[in-house]
């Protein structure tokens, strides 16, 4: 379970400083499916940065499984090993292979060639384009390259799947197939879900509903 | 990660750009060509001349003169006029008059620490006689028991030995023979004028075969006729000679034996000081030579920098990716430092490799023009070991000047970088 406690997050010096965040207190259950909504500026993406643990709170806790991710957890290594991130820009390294992209993650934590590539073909199958595998990053569709990135953010089976406006760079029809993937891995990998979103029919389809107003909760409803 | 894959990703990294990378590494190779050559250089010279003083195997074999007070070249036309004084000046304030007496002999044998006084006679031959009756110049040099040259065939003269010679290799022709093995046990035939100008001849056996070098004449004369010959060249029959060579006791140190030769009014300088000195103008050459190409190679630094901080810059939406998939720190700067080791590997590796090739050219032109007839000299070394001596350096001053692009890499903030709004 992902516990954030009176969490602040201040940008700039004493005089004109901001605060992006004030008091967020949310914790997410294993295995559940998150919106978060809001205007822009609310907050949505510095929320995100500090649960996946790529910037700090200026004050209050995140603890993973009763652990802080920042003081008793190497946060790096915990991020790549739990968590897996899925961006509104798809982040793909456009010279590379299709199977090459999915598999960094992999490489980053050291596993051997032969075994991160057979959990990225075993990926790409889960997302539905194990056919792709062998073809650049860059001449793929958006909806597909979309599908490398989620199936590179599941390669390592993650307990909490994030994503920062993913159907956002795509056309309906497209962002409507990632989000029923998105939801039928957090099925059958039984990774807890949390997405920003702006569109509230995919906020509907999730368990819960987190409102942002600048930095503040404003509502948090079950659905 | 893997070492492994750090340093294929690196690899695999270089080739994105491919044109600025080309241009790096061309840099880096200039830079390692002229540092390569410019040792290899050095260590060829330091080589021949090794080669060459390793035939002085005795380097407690000490040349001794008498210490003229006046400076020798106050004959010699730099120097202000000196005034005479009967008490320090030279007869004729002139080094060609500084022989050595039977007086000097007797009070150098008392010199603590000499162990042996060998006068250099020197006899003028006006020609040697080939059997099918070529004339070829014959100069020569008495043996030294203390400094014999090294044999390539037959034995070595002994100091009592009389009616022999020692032959260059290159020689064998004065005594008629195909080659220098062959030229053992054959007769080298001398004439010489003596001192009222009568012609005479000499005959002498060769006994053995030498590797010509620089610093020793091509026709080495035992004591006994070399003597002979040098006293019916002069007056009075006694040879003159400026110097005279000296044995050292070895009880006595170096130091305190050119003490004592210096309260007797002589000086001494052993062939040990003749391969310093030499050695150390070859390695202040080797230097001033290393440090022109460390500015070649400092300009390739500039370049591996510049190079470095554009990929920082050109890639830091993918130092975010790697952070944001659960990269640390230290991988983000391992990469970029091995890049920059690659960098330099590679541009190191291209310049050995052409300096190897030129190597093989300027040293066959070199033999073939200016080094013709010098023996065992090659212009240009650069050893194996050399050769990964340069690359490990290149590579290390590479991965150097790579550290601060890679610390500004591994400090890249991933949020602002994935940031796209
Ligand atoms: N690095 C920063 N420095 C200063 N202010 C920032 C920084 N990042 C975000 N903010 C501010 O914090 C607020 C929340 O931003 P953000 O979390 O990106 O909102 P959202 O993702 O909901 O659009 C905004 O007002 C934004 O301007
Ligand atoms: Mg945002």
């Amino acid at each position: 379970m992902l516990e954030i406690k009176k969490v602040f997050r201040k940008y700039g010096k004493k005089e004109d400083s901001f605060l992006a965040l004030k008091n967020i207190n949310l914790s997410f259950e294993a295995g559940s499916t998150n919106a978060i909504v809001g205007k822009s500026g609310s907050g949505k993406s510095t929320l995100l940065h500090i649960i996946t643990g790529l910037d700090h709170p200026s004050e209050g806790s995140v603890t993973f499984d009763d652990k802080n991710i920042y003081k008793q957890l190497d946060t790096d290594k915990w991020r790549g090993e739990n968590i897996g991130i899925i961006f509104q820009q798809f982040f793909l390294q456009p010279a590379n292979s299709v199977l090459d992209n999915v598999a960094l993650p992999l490489k980053i934590r050291g596993v051997s060639r032969k075994k991160r590539e057979a959990r990225a073909l075993e990926a790409l199958k889960s997302v539905g384009i194990l056919e792709k595998a062998k073809s650049k990053a860059n001449d793929l569709s958006g909806g597909q390259k979309q599908r490398v990135a989620i199936a590179r953010a599941i390669i390592d089976k993650p307990s909490i799947l994030i994503a920062d406006e993913p159907t956002g760079n795509l056309d309906s029809e497209s962002g409507e197939a990632i989000i029923k993937l998105l939801f039928e891995l957090n099925k059958t990998q039984n990774a807890t879900l949390i997405i920003v979103t702006h569109d509230h029919d995919i906020a509907k389809k999730c368990g819960r509903i987190i409102e942002l107003k600048d930095g503040l909760v404003e509502r948090d409803r079950k659905n | 990660m893997k070492t492994l894959d750090i340093f294929t990703t690196s690899n695999q990294n270089l080739r994105r750009s491919k044109l600025r990378t080309f241009l790096t590494l061309l840099a880096i190779a200039i830079g390692t060509f002229t540092l390569a050559l410019s040792l290899g250089l050095g260590q060829g010279l330091k080589n021949y001349i090794s080669l060459q003083l390793g035939q002085y195997k005795n380097v407690n074999l000490y040349q001794v003169e008498k210490t003229t007070l006046n400076d020798f070249s106050g004959g010699i036309g730099n120097k202000d006029p000196q005034t005479y004084n009967p008490n320090t000046s030279a007869s004729s304030a002139s080094y060609l008059n500084n022989f050595i007496t039977s007086a000097d002999l007797t009070s150098l044998g008392q010199v603590n620490g000499v162990n042996n006084v060998e006068i250099p006679y020197q006899a003028t031959f006006l020609y040697a006689l080939s059997p099918n009756g070529t004339k070829y110049l014959a100069s020569n040099s008495v043996f030294l028991p203390e400094n014999p040259p090294t044999l390539t065939y037959g034995n070595q003269l002994t100091s009592v030995d009389q009616g022999e010679v020692l032959l260059s290799q290159k020689f064998a022709p004065l005594v008629g023979a195909s080659d220098s093995k062959s030229s053992i046990g054959k007769v080298l035939d001398l004439f010489y004028k003596d001192y009222s100008g009568q012609i005479k001849e000499v005959k002498l056996t060769v006994k053995g075969v030498y590797q010509p070098s620089l610093i020793q004449s091509p026709i080495i004369i035992d004591k006994f006729d070399a003597k002979n010959v040098a006293e019916s060249q002069s007056l009075n029959n006694t040879p003159q000679s400026n110097i005279v060579f000296v044995s050292r006791n070895l009880n006595v140190p170096d130091a305190t034996f050119k003490t004592n030769l210096k309260n007797a009014k002589f000086t001494g300088k052993s062939f040990a000081d003749v391969n310093n000195t030499l050695n150390s103008i070859i390695t202040g050459v080797q230097i001033s030579l290393a440090a022109f190409s460390g500015v070649a190679i400092l300009a390739s630094v500039v370049g591996v920098i510049n190079t470095l901080f554009m990929s920082v810059l050109e890639r830091t939406r993918e130092i975010g990716l790697f952070r944001a998939l659960g990269s640390k720190k230290k991988t983000i700067f391992a990469l970029f430092s091995v890049e920059a080791m690659l960098l330099g590997f590679w541009g190191g590796l291209s310049g050995i490799a052409l300096s190897l090739l030129a190597e093989q050219a300027i040293n066959a032109i070199a033999a073939k023009t200016f080094l013709k007839g010098i023996e065992g000299i090659k212009l240009l070394n650069i050893s194996p070991l050399l050769s990964v001596e340069i690359i490990l350096i290149i590579a290390a001053i590479t991965f150097i000047a790579g550290l601060i692009p890679a610390i500004k890499a591994s400090r890249v903030d991933p949020i602002e970088s994935l940031r796209y709004e």
